[in-house]
């Protein structure tokens, strides 16, 4: 049987621990909010830049472009967008198993990480990541987004590179979420619908006659990249979502696991002090009655003495 | 009373206008462009530049737009831009150091032989070149 302080101890530990995880628990729901605040607003973006994409070539049959064609090589780069601190469930473990699982079966030559944990995760195997972005996964800033895209479409441009593939936790609602990995480069414009809301004021719209201005290919040129920085730095919008949402349900539940822990110690703690409270009753009564009987077999030998 | 046209600005970001308009005018890569009510379906690629709106007939209110698209269409007009910001809002001090910064890599690029990013520099260039004067352009209307 452990004894009181023991005890009083722990519970406190464990009440102390309530505390961290219950105040993450805050911080992570309201990052969470405004995380889901920018989804919103990157989607509207993403999808007008998508839409005229579309538009583009129904207007202008298959043109050939070097973003949209594939080509011979496997020279594949990753982008890889995890968590900037663990205690966040199993979102790290879900993202970076998928990570390693697709990019097992391929020729990966550049590999970029957005988050430490995908950093050091990527050390650990002995994989040095190419470039790697510390506190973009906490604050998503478009110019850094812009910076890393530029890299890597240059290098797509120059051959360095045949295929750009990005590795993120898509934000479905706060209680799923999914792992998901997207080719960004050659751009497949099908993959991209995904999730995609239909409107019924977008059916309305007659797309036929339209005037792009200076010609279709040179808005499509300068398009593509900023529909990918768009869709990138949604991603990582929807990475952090994730991540909060995720710690979010983690550190709830850890709240409650010391709730019931706390419990469970408060009761075993009253049974010891009850217990020892009995015993020390049982003590001093049982010292009572033995001094109670000493006394009175003193008293009846007292005559005697005097007696003699 | 001249005709209003429904004018929204996107940012990855942020919803930078949402509104009213009488006419707006933009840097597209072909050179500047202006649209009032009832233009033809259009669809272009944005530069680096101003962007003007006004709000109605007598106001008018500038700001700086990074590349980004303009797409007209019957009901609505669509601006989406990576970068928009008020002459309020654009940092002054950030912008210089952006500009030095830009000026430096260009003159180490113009003597190296790595020219393929020398159009980036241009572009940052312009971003901060840009900022600056809406910046000094606001400044002085407001005196």
């Amino acid at each position: 049987m452990p004894n009181m302080s023991d005890i009083r101890f722990h519970i406190k530990s464990v009440k102390q621990t309530r505390q961290i995880t219950n105040a993450m628990h805050m911080v992570s729901a309201s990052r969470m909010r405004r995380a889901l605040d920018g989804i919103q607003k990157n989607r509207e973006y993403f999808y007008h830049a998508l839409d005229i994409i579309v538009d583009i070539r129904h207007h202008t049959g298959d043109i050939s472009h070097p973003y949209l064609t594939h080509r011979p090589g496997d020279k594949v780069a990753y982008i890889v967008v995890a968590g900037e601190k663990g205690l966040s469930g199993s979102y790290n473990h879900a993202i970076l198993s998928l990570a390693d699982k697709v990019m097992a079966d391929k020729n990966v030559v550049e590999v970029y990480t957005i988050g430490s944990v995908g950093t050091s995760h990527f050390l650990r195997s002995g994989i040095t990541p190419d470039r790697h972005f510390e506190r973009l996964a906490e604050r998503p800033k478009l110019d850094q987004v812009r910076r890393l895209m530029t890299i890597l479409i240059e290098q797509y441009d120059r051959g360095e590179i045949d295929e750009l593939r990005i590795v993120f936790t898509r934000f479905i609602n706060t209680l799923s979420r999914e792992p998901m990995e997207q080719k960004l480069l050659p751009v497949e414009l099908n993959d991209f619908k995904r999730g995609r809301p239909e409107s019924p004021a977008d059916e309305m719209y007659d797309r036929t006659h339209i005037l792009y201005d200076p010609s279709p290919t040179a808005v499509l040129d300068a398009l593509i990249p900023q529909l990918l920085i768009g869709y990138v730095y949604g991603a990582i919008v929807h990475a952090y979502a994730s991540e909060n949402c995720s710690r979010m349900a983690a550190m709830e539940s850890a709240t409650r696991s010391a709730d019931k822990m706390i419990d469970k110690l408060t009761q075993q703690y009253h049974t010891v002090r009850q217990l020892t409270i009995t015993n020390e009753l049982a003590d001093i009564i049982g010292a009572a009655n033995a001094a109670n009987a000493a006394s009175a077999a003193e008293t009846v030998h007292y005559p005697e003495e005097h007696k003699s | 009373m001249a005709k209003t046209f429904n004018l929204m600005v996107l940012t990855p970001e942020r919803e930078f206008y949402n509104g009213e308009a009488v006419y707006v005018s933009v840097q597209t890569i072909a050179g500047s462009i202006g649209v009032l009510a009832g233009h033809v379906p259009m669809v272009s690629a944005l530069g680096v530049g101003e962007l003007i709106i006004h709000p109605d007939e007598n106001t008018s209110r500038m700001a700086f737009h990074s590349e980004g698209f303009i797409e007209v269409r019957p009901e609505c007009v669509y601006i989406l831009s990576q970068a928009c910001e008020w002459p309020e809002e654009i940092d002054e001090k950030r912008a210089l150091e952006a500009e030095q910064r830009a000026q430096e890599r260009l003159e180490q690029e113009r003597t190296g032989d790595d020219l393929g990013t020398m159009g980036h520099s241009k572009v940052a260039l312009m971003r901060a070149m840009t900022r600056r004067r809406i910046k000094s352009l606001s400044s002085q209307n407001m005196k």
